[in-house]
């Protein structure tokens, strides 16, 4: 097990770092210079030379790339041009919001997605399978902009229930959140339901209903029990994929994430910001994705008696 | 002796009936899927809209009219009039347009791309196959509408480095595919007999591998043009992708966002727009896979 963890950390720093290289390089090759679009056109020639000097851009790409990820390993991802404060402290303040939404919105998700699954698979073929399934379709097909905007007239415009931007009460959250959830809801649901039908066509549920056990329990103590670890993988993706996702949640509610952040970054070309944003949020996810795949594997015990049986054996020899 | 030849006849008889029924099996499967068959007719709708926008609206999708601001949905404006007193109907039919284009080539250049390194990494194997997958691995490390924004933000607003930036991220999906099929493949028998013949490398991989791992590619591909015109109008919305005067659904849901108190059909249509797009190549390419390969099914 150990092994597999040091297995999988040694490759991940080999793409993060190539994550940095790959995000470093295409911002390094925009045209357009940083000194000309902050400074402004009143800046003379000398200001805009020690702008470059302070800011390393006068040298050659691979000093600055060096020393970008030389700054990365001691926690500095650069200084926001507009704000001149450090893209770490800007990315860790905003970075809750993101989270909390991410959060809410994969429980969200996985509750409603694994029971519709659920009750999906056990309804096979019948009329609700198809309306789940349908819906599961439309689900994944609408983009979360315009459903966003789409649930601000709902629930804003014509019922006034509800605010359409800020994170001012709980109840600003809810309308974000489902947004940003849709998607997941719906893949969850899918993996939900497929590996339940796998699950519920074996012999063990054969004979756990031969013995006279209760459908209900039959489902949830057996089937459920064996179909959870896809569903438990699908979470895992779905949520680190949130945290890209956010960006466009956010723009659409005014939240002030990490994503926001990003976009607003981006209009302004605050260069080092985007970069470290973008650099910031792929280890985020990266770190996600293991997290997924060391529970997935510690649980699976497939995998686990096989890195265990690797272990025994060369012991053996 | 002629009994022979009477058996043989019927056998060559029963095969060629057999060549031909494998692809019109596929076809009829398909059409026997209804939801796969609504999916293609609204395909056909848009590619329709996209050849001929002119024959289905006369009004002009940039031209504005700034007497026809903000009409309600009538019978001269099916879907209204925006903010300039363009009519919405007429720049929804043009915006198929644009994101059928943006869908088709980025999905044209990652599926070459990626085929080419799955193909490489797959049949080639060890240290190569291990480069290579390391670099697939941080194209999937960066979530697709990140590094769109990245590419969009080093590059500039136009439509052709937003279908880069999708088809740079997409390219991964594929390289995985193709390198997962060509594995399977490779070590059948009909490859050892062709490297018996002598062909070379090139042509095994394009004449007895890449054939025998089309099925998914295709399925694959017909799913991917879904995902980019997805990423192609979230990136549009957030003001990323297609310039201002270009009919294009994701910034027209952008601009329509300010007026969403008070004109609701600014945003509705043209967001409809893009869930029947993607809903369709959706839908199309489940019932594709369910015809190449009924063993996919659930």
């Amino acid at each position: 097990m150990i092994r597999y963890i040091c297995k999988r950390l040694i490759s991940i720093i080999l793409v993060l770092f190539g994550v940095a290289f790959l995000i470093f390089t295409i911002m390094y090759f925009s045209p357009g210079d940083p000194a000309d679009f902050i400074l402004g056109d009143m800046a003379t020639a000398d200001d805009k030379a020690l702008f470059r000097q302070q800011n390393n851009l006068d040298k050659p790409f691979i000093f600055q790339f060096i020393h970008y990820i030389n700054g990365i390993l001691h926690g500095n991802l650069g200084t926001s041009y507009i704000t001149r404060l450090p893209v770490l402290d800007e990315i860790l303040a905003r970075i809750s919001v993101t989270m909390k939404l991410s959060i809410i919105s994969i429980t969200i998700a996985s509750v409603i997605g694994v029971t519709l699954g659920i009750i999906s698979a056990v309804k096979q073929y019948s009329l609700t399978d198809n309306v789940i399934r349908i819906l599961a379709m439309v689900g994944v097909s609408m983009p979360s902009f315009w459903e966003g905007l789409m649930l601000i007239i709902l629930f804003s415009v014509i019922l006034g229930v509800l605010p359409s931007s800020g994170i001012d009460s709980w109840k600003s959250w809810i309308l974000p959140s489902f947004t940003l959830g849709t998607v997941s809801l719906a893949s969850i649901m899918r993996i939900a339901r497929s590996s339940m039908l796998e699950e519920i066509r074996q012999d063990y549920v054969v004979t756990a209903r031969a013995k006279g056990q209760k459908e209900i329990y039959v489902i949830t103590k057996h089937v459920l029990k064996n179909a959870f670890l896809p569903i438990i993988t699908a979470i895992g993706y779905n949520f680190s994929r949130h945290m890209g996702g956010a960006a466009v949640v956010e723009t659409v509610f005014s939240v002030p994430g990490i994503g926001k952040l990003l976009v607003d970054a981006i209009r302004v070309k605050n260069v080092p910001l985007v970069q470290g944003g973008v650099i910031f949020i792929a280890f985020f996810m990266t770190f996600i994705n293991l997290a997924v795949d060391i529970t997935y594997a510690f649980i699976d015990p497939q995998i686990r008696s096989q890195y265990n049986s690797q272990k025994s054996k060369r012991k053996e020899g | 002796m002629t009994e022979i030849f009477k058996t043989n006849e019927k056998i060559s008889e029963l095969i060629t009936i057999k060549k031909k029924s494998q692809t019109r099996e596929i076809i009829t499967r398909f059409l026997r899927n209804r939801t796969a068959l609504l999916g293609l007719i609204i395909i056909v709708l848009m590619v329709f809209c996209a050849l001929f926008p002119q024959t289905i609206t006369h009004y002009d999708p940039i031209e504005q009219s700034l007497r026809e601001q903000f009409i309600a949905p009538n019978s001269t404006h099916l879907f209204g009039t925006d903010e300039f007193g363009r009519d919405v109907f007429t720049r929804v039919v043009y915006g198929c347009r644009t994101s059928l284009l943006i869908g088709v080539t980025a999905v044209a250049i990652s599926g070459v791309i990626g085929i080419i390194f799955g193909c490489i990494s797959g049949f080639y194997g060890r240290i190569v196959d291990n480069l290579m997958m390391r670099g697939i691995d941080i194209l999937m490390a960066v979530p697709i509408i990140l590094l769109g924004m990245t590419i969009v933000a080093a590059f500039g607003q136009s439509v052709l480095n937003l279908t880069i930036a999708i088809a740079m991220a997409s390219i991964a999906p594929y390289a995985r595919l193709v390198r997962v099929s060509v594995l399977s493949v490779k070590e059948k028998e009909y490859v050892e007999a062709a490297r018996a013949t002598g062909a070379n490398d090139l042509r095994i991989i394009m004449k007895y591998i890449l054939p025998n791992c089309m099925a998914p590619i295709i399925v694959h591909a017909t799913m991917n043009i879904a995902s980019a015109i997805l990423s192609a109008t979230a990136l549009s919305f957030l003001g990323l992708g297609v310039p201002a005067p270009t009919p294009e659904w994701g910034s027209m849901t952008s601009a329509a966002r300010a007026y969403v108190r008070d004109y609701w059909w600014l945003v509705t249509f043209p967001g409809m727009a893009i869930m029947a797009a993607v809903f369709s190549f959706n839908l199309f390419g489940d019932g594709l896979r369910d015809a190449l390969d009924p063993k996919l099914k659930n």
